[in-house]
This record gives structure tokens, C-alpha cells and sequence, in this order.
């Protein structure tokens, strides 16, 4: 008798919900459980409306960049000890060799004088050097902040560059503001792109990214590429005096990323093979579920345990719960039959 | 076996089913951190997964902060290789389910949303939407004091869309008793839903 309600309320829910039928007129082709059957129609349809279907362009926007950014962030950490090699080289030799030609020169004064200078001029291979000098003589948090001080010094360079309207290879890294056909704002600075600049598809509005071009007469930077940027630590250099590649050596790994997701159990990883599961659920003959033994043989429930059934769920398991085909492993609290209706099944499941 | 590889798009429209080749050269994508194919994964597969925990918890900031949290698992499970073998829709909801559990198991009851009291205009159109929000936000509420099993089964049936053997499939159970279980989760929610309303 219940199987057959049971039936009926699948029966019903489906010609209501998905195919778009009458209600009353479903229900009278089960006039003998139409009356009970009604409201639980109702809460169904309740059910369905309760979340709205649509999930809205800014939720998706937003979190697709944010993942996005953390892959990216995963690629240059899988990367960085590759690149290390050639980093620790150019870091160790090339400032060693301007530091100790500063020395022995007696050449401070030039050091000085070049501060100024932009990208194309003479001295502004000695502003970079000294630059790099700086670094080999910093320790991480100073390295950090030397990092910020000239990723804002490139983006300063670009901009009195396009105030002077010269010509000059630039790189720099920033924000993408807005982006309008070709027309970019990163970082304040108006960028143009054309049918050759290379852009990462993924890059969103808010996307960290760096910018490679030459400042052009429109008062735009013409980019050649458009990339992610990986890293609020990247060094930025231009390209017009060094070639070597990005500075990655303090590329945070995907824990250390401030990552503004919760993380609510962050050694939870669903197990692939289900091994994991430290309680084990059988299912009654009436489709009931019956916690039997959990690992630590704590406990064992019924379904007659009403207490806050939602949220006595079982110990998830560290290596998460789930099968090898990636199905759950539903968490086996009761789902309070003894509240909710048990004259309404004891129906075999097997029928 | 029945695979949950059928999805909504943003909009709520059903799209089809991936082939077999197509969940392979994912995988592979995913691995190896191929942005295009991580997109492709999360346009596919992000509304379900948000509205799976929305369905859960009923908090949409939160909802969003774990749906997000629960792709960032998918990347570094991939590339751990211990991600999914084959079906990444089902891992990324199981993934979720587990999430939301231990919250529930966390932080007991949530604290109820609470709606604007009064609004000024009181236009018959708005009194409409105000009475749907009203009825959306007690079922919500109702939803809560289910049993994880009765949420589990409404939100595949009827937040998800799930027909009744995939939903059957996700949560290991035989056909039949999804019927009754949903059977109860509905009463159960009736129930519930006259208590939200009258309190």
C-alpha cells in the first residue's frame, strides 16, 4: 500500500514538475491517495521554488576568476623550482658584478643620477642593476617590499612615459579596471590591444595581470601581450633591458595564497575508493537507513533517534566519503521517520 | 550505473550529457591546469554545485564560499591525482555534501535570514513577490530541521532536478527507497513548513 503512495506522489511530482501538468488533474488519476497526496505535492513544488535556478552572472564572473587565479597560481608554483635555477644565477652574479663596478668605480653618484630615468635611456640599465643589487642584498620581507616599491615604480614609469609621449618597450603588472573592445585601464594606465596581442582568455575584470608593449603616441600602451599574473610578489622588469624571466622565487604555494574561500576542512579530501568511511549505513527492507557501527564503535542509531537529525551526521571520514566513481556517500543521520510519518512507509524496497 | 553527468547551465537549462571521451580529455585538462578546460569544467558544473549547498544551508554568501572552496579542492585533488577517476560532477557534489556536513556539524543551527520587516511600496506585484519570497525563505527554513538523508533527497530531486535514479545512483541507495525517503522528507517538510509559518 505505501509502495504504491509512494509510487503515486513520484508519479505525480513528475508529471507536475517536469512536465508541466495540472496538479489536480495528476492527482485525480490517484483519486483513492489524492487527499493525502496534495499537500506533499505542495511541498515539493515549495521544495523546487526555494532556491532560485538561476545562479547570477556576478556570482559565476567572481568565482570563476577566483579559480582561475588559484590555478594559475598552482602552475607557477609547480614551475618556480625550474625557473629557480636561472634566478639565483642572475641574482648572484649580475648584481655582484654592478655592485662590485659601483665599488670600484666609486660610482654612486651615478646611482643617483639614474633614479630618475626611464626606459630607453642611457642610465637606465644602471637604475635597474642597482635595483637588482638591492635584492641580492635584502632578506625575504625585505625582497616583498622592494618588490611592491618597484612594481609601482614601473607603472610610474609608464605613465610619465605617456605624459612625455615617448616611445619605449615597458612591462608592467596591475589590475585590469575595465576593458572596453581594445581599450584596457590596468592599473590607471590605458592600454590598447590588437589583433596580434597575445591574451590570456581567462583574464576577467579584477584579474591581476602583466602588460608587455611600447608606449605609443596615443597616449595608450600598445600591448603585445597580456598575461596572468601570478603572483603578488612578481618582480616586474621591462623589457627593455632585461630578458631574463619573471621573478618567481617567492611565488606563494596554493596554501600560503590569502585566499578568500573558506576552507572549512581543509584535510578533507573525498576518498576515491569510499575505504574512508569510518561509519557504515545500512538501508532497510522500507528504505529506511540504520546507522549501524561507526569505527570507534561509539554509537548506533535508528531511526527512532529524533534528536536534531539534520545535524548529527556522522563523522566524515578525513579522506572524504566518496566512491571510486566519485558518487556520494550519503551522511547516514536519521532522517526522522518516527516524526515525520511512520504509518506512511513500510513498504519492502525490493518490490 | 547512472552517471550525474546531465547539468544545468546558469540559467537553469539542462545541458547534455558528456561523452566518455569528453570526461577523459576533462580530466586530463585538470591535471595539468589547462585554464580553458578548468572554465569549461566550472561553467558546467559551478551553478549545481552552488545551488546544492544554497539548497543546504541557506546562506548565499556562504553558499558561494563553499561552492568556490569545493573547485579549489578539484584543482589540488587533481593534481595530487587523487581527484576523480571519471565523473567530476558527482566528486564536486559529494565533495560539497561532505563540506556542508561538517559545517552543520560545526556550527549546530544556523542563525535564520532575516527579511526586511516592511517595505514602503506596496504595489500588488510586489506583495506578490514579498509572499513568494516569504514562502521561499519558511521552506528554506523548514528545510533545515530535515534530517541530512530527507535534504540530501529533495535537493537532487528538486533543487537539482535529478530524476530519480541518478539521485538513487548519488546516494546509494535502491530506487525504492529514494521514493520513501523523499516520501517522508516531504511530510516531513509539510510539517515543518505549517511550524516556520506559524512561529
Amino acid at each position: 500500500m505505501n509502495k504504491k503512495k509512494n509510487d503515486a506522489l513520484e508519479i505525480i511530482c513528475q508529471n507536475v514538475l517536469e512536465q508541466g501538468r495540472d496538479p489536480e488533474s495528476s492527482l485525480a488519476e490517484f483519486p483513492q491517495y489524492a487527499d493525502e497526496l496534495r499537500p506533499l505535492l505542495q511541498a515539493a513544488i515549495d521544495a523546487k521554488e526555494a532556491v532560485p535556478v538561476v545562479v547570477s552572472d556576478e556570482i559565476m564572473r567572481r568565482n570563476r576568476a577566483r579559480l582561475l587565479q588559484h590555478a594559475a597560481q598552482m602552475r607557477e608554483a609547480a614551475s618556480a623550482p625550474r625557473q629557480r635555477a636561472s634566478l639565483d644565477f642572475r641574482r648572484v652574479f649580475v648584481p655582484l658584478a654592478l655592485a662590485l663596478a659601483f665599488f670600484i668605480g666609486g660610482t654612486t653618484g651615478l646611482v643617483r643620477a639614474s633614479t630618475s630615468a626611464l626606459p630607453g635611456d642611457g642610465l637606465y640599465a644602471v637604475k635597474r642593476g642597482w635595483e637588482s643589487a638591492r635584492f641580492w642584498f635584502s632578506d625575504s620581507v625585505e625582497t616583498a617590499r622592494l618588490e611592491t616599491i618597484y612594481e609601482n615604480e614601473r607603472r610610474e614609469e609608464v605613465q610619465k612615459l605617456l605624459g612625455y609621449g615617448r616611445f619605449a618597450a615597458v612591462q608592467f603588472e596591475g589590475q585590469v579596471i575595465t576593458r572596453d573592445g581594445n581599450k584596457w585601464n590596468v592599473a590607471g594606465v590605458p592600454v590598447t590591444t590588437s589583433a596580434d596581442t597575445d591574451i590570456d582568455p581567462s583574464i576577467q575584470i579584477g584579474t591581476d595581470v602583466i602588460v608587455s608593449g611600447e608606449t605609443s603616441d596615443d597616449g595608450t600602451v600598445l600591448a603585445t601581450s597580456i598575461i596572468l599574473s601570478f603572483s603578488e610578489d612578481i618582480l616586474i622588469t621591462p623589457t627593455a633591458t632585461m630578458n631574463e624571466s619573471v621573478e618567481t622565487e617567492d611565488v606563494p604555494n596554493s596554501e600560503d595564497v590569502d585566499d578568500p574561500v573558506v576552507t572549512l576542512t581543509p584535510e578533507e579530501e573525498p576518498d576515491e575508493t569510499g575505504d574512508g568511511e569510518d561509519v557504515t549505513e545500512s538501508e532497510s527492507e522500507d528504505g529506511q537507513d540504520t546507522v549501524t557501527s561507526t569505527d570507534d564503535g561509539e554509537e548506533e542509531h535508528d531511526k527512532s533517534d529524533d534528536s536534531d537529525p539534520a545535524i548529527v551526521p556522522t563523522p566524515v571520514p578525513d579522506d572524504g566519503g566518496d566512491s571510486d566513481d566519485g558518487t556520494t556517500t550519503p551522511t547516514p543521520a536519521s532522517d526522522g521517520d518516527s516524526e515525520s510519518g511512520e504509518e506512511l512507509d513500510s513498504e519492502s524496497d525490493d518490490d | 550505473m547512472y552517471e550525474l553527468n546531465r547539468s544545468f547551465d546558469g540559467h537553469g537549462q539542462k545541458m547534455a550529457a558528456l561523452s566518455e571521451a569528453q570526461q577523459y580529455n576533462e580530466l586530463d585538462g585538470l591535471r595539468t591546469l589547462d585554464p580553458q578546460v578548468i572554465a569549461a569544467v566550472y561553467d558546467r558544473c559551478f551553478p549545481d554545485v552552488y545551488r546544492f549547498v544554497l539548497y543546504r544551508l541557506n546562506d548565499e554568501g556562504l553558499a558561494e564560499d563553499i561552492a568556490s572552496d569545493v573547485f579549489v579542492r578539484l584543482l589540488e585533488a587533481c593534481k595530487k591525482k587523487r581527484g576523480p577517476k571519471k565523473n567530476i560532477k558527482a566528486w564536486l557534489l559529494s565533495t560539497a555534501s561532505h563540506i556542508v556536513t561538517d559545517h552543520l556539524r560545526r556550527h549546530y543551527r544556523r542563525p535564520m535570514t532575516q527579511l526586511p520587516e516592511t517595505l514602503a511600496d506596496n504595489t500588488e506585484a510586489l506583495q506578490i513577490e514579498i509572499e513568494r519570497s516569504d514562502q521561499a525563505r519558511f521552506t528554506r527554513e523548514a528545510l533545515q530541521q530535515l534530517t541530512s538523508d530527507q535534504q540530501t533527497v529533495l535537493t537532487l530531486r528538486f533543487g537539482q532536478g535529478y530524476s530519480l535514479e541518478e539521485t538513487a545512483a548519488f546516494m546509494k541507495k535502491k530506487a525504492n527507497a529514494i521514493k520513501a525517503l523523499q516520501f517522508r522528507a516531504l511530510a516531513a517538510l509539510r510539517r515543518y513548513v505549517g511550524e516556520v509559518e506559524n512561529e
